[in-house]
């Protein structure tokens, strides 16, 4: 803050008005000794921002911490459901039980993924459109007749999917809704997430290997074993 | 050792005898006086300035009073504000600027020093004028908090409005519709300056504070303080 000084024109409770030798009316700051009317003082500046302006401040402030609040709420995962209906989906749901997150746990998950827009849905709505989409593809396994469809969630939470059981009955396929814990679920979504990775590894590991047996004869140990691996996978 | 000319321990012949000595020793305090507010050289034959800084000093000596503070403090503030009130009776009024550097160059001998004693009466005299000032003022609708919002940051404005506000002073029909009619003539004043009227919508008030302490006589202390001088046109 910028010091003044000037003649004291007018006494206030903590602050005076001076008049600079420039001609300039300004309010500055007083400390003790009190100044008197008339005699010469310098003061710090005191800059106070018009009533709208300030107005103007608080309620754009107030909006963008409203804004962000409300952002954070919705975006901030509340429920774990993992599905399993042969495409495998790690789903993290909101307060308001909308899709917020989806990851697939599997290849099959991938592909199903990459075709449906499911975020921001409800839990059933969405479920429906994986389980539609996925039925009528053409290299699922959920044709064929008394397939099974698991749904876990996380802590107890009862959320609505009657809709989604309808569609599945209508399939005549079952369904099993199971409760566990946030943290057995967590764990299951890991140990999938790992089986993936290896499953890939795998994969690529077998190409490159079938690329270099046609060079060097003794990789053919590597191919035996890479065999036996991919089924371990495959489970 | 300060001497006071005019204490009644020393000669008392300063007073009307030796007057014409005691102005003789004081030309250099004349001179720079003056100099301080036309900001250039000043001969003694050829400048109306010296002259009249000459006859403001001769009316100090004549009108001093021991509360009117310090002597050669109460002399300077004659001077500057007959020198003001000068400029505006020319036919070519210089263009005037508030200065802000006239502390930087001042020399140790040459600032009046006061003692704590003059200091409070000169404290009184502006307290006195303030008074004055503050009931004038309201007058106009025009109080000090409203002039703090009121009065433009920038020092060319402050310039600007001083010379407008010297103009209207110096023309008799507008002062008499201000004294008369508390209000500011503003199509006069458009017409006789190039200025827009929005300008003076939005430095309505502070205009009108400039007005009144610059046509009246009633102010001198806080005139004074006011550092008012020749500036070059070009600052325009």
């Amino acid at each position: 803050m910028k010091t003044k000084t000037g003649i004291v024109m007018e006494l206030n409770k903590s602050s005076a008005c001076l008049l600079t030798n420039t001609g300039e009316f300004v309010k500055v700051r007083i400390n003790t000794p009190l100044p008197s009317i008339g005699s010469i003082y310098s003061g710090k500046v005191i800059n106070s921002l018009p009533l709208t302006k300030k107005a103007l401040i608080a309620a754009s402030l107030t909006i963008f911490i409203l804004f962000n609040s409300m952002i954070y709420a919705y975006s901030k995962p509340v429920t774990s459901v993992v599905v399993d209906m042969n495409a495998s989906f790690s789903i993290k749901l909101n307060h308001w039980n909308k899709i917020i997150k989806i990851s697939p746990l599997n290849q099959a998950g991938e592909e199903l993924l990459s075709s449906v827009a499911i975020k921001n849905k409800e839990l059933s709505e969405g479920l429906n459109l994986l389980f539609t989409k996925s039925y009528y593809k053409d290299n699922n396994h959920l044709n064929e007749d008394n397939c099974e469809i698991i749904i876990y969630i996380s802590d107890n939470k009862t959320i609505n999917i009657s809709n989604f059981e309808t569609s599945v009955k209508e399939k005549n396929m079952t369904l099993s809704v199971n409760y566990e814990s946030s943290e057995k679920i967590n764990n299951e979504i890991k140990h999938q997430i790992m089986n993936k990775k290896r499953n890939q590894n795998n994969q690529n590991n077998s190409e490159n290997n079938s690329y270099n047996n046609g060079k060097t004869p003794s990789n053919n140990s590597n191919g035996n074993d890479n065999g036996t691996k991919k089924r371990k996978g495959s489970e | 050792m300060k001497l006071n000319p005019f204490k009644k321990n020393n000669n008392q012949i300063y007073y009307t005898e030796n007057r014409e000595e005691f102005i003789e020793k004081n030309k250099n305090f004349i001179y720079r006086c003056a100099f301080k507010v036309c900001k250039r050289k000043l001969s003694w034959e050829n400048d109306d300035e010296l002259s009249i800084a000459l006859i403001s000093f001769n009316k100090a000596c004549d009108t001093y009073k021991e509360d009117k503070g310090n002597f050669f403090s109460y002399a300077s503030l004659l001077i500057r504000n007959t020198l003001i009130d000068y400029f505006r009776t020319q036919r070519n009024t210089p263009y005037l600027i508030f200065d802000d550097e006239d502390n930087k160059k001042d020399f140790i001998d040459t600032k009046i020093s006061l003692d704590s004693y003059e200091i409070e009466r000169e404290n009184t005299h502006r307290a006195e004028e303030i008074q004055l000032f503050s009931e004038d003022l309201y007058k106009y609708g025009v109080n000090f908090s409203s002039l703090i919002k009121l009065s433009p940051t920038h020092i060319n404005t402050r310039n600007n409005l001083l010379n407008l506000a010297n103009k209207c002073a110096s023309n008799d029909t507008i002062m008499n519709y201000i004294i008369s009619k508390k209000k500011l003539p503003i199509n006069q004043i458009v017409l006789m300056t190039n200025s827009k009227r929005k300008y003076f919508d939005k430095w309505r008030k502070y205009l009108i504070t400039l007005i009144v302490l610059i046509h009246s006589d009633n102010y001198p202390y806080i005139k004074s303080y006011l550092n008012i001088k020749v500036g070059d046109s070009n600052e325009n």
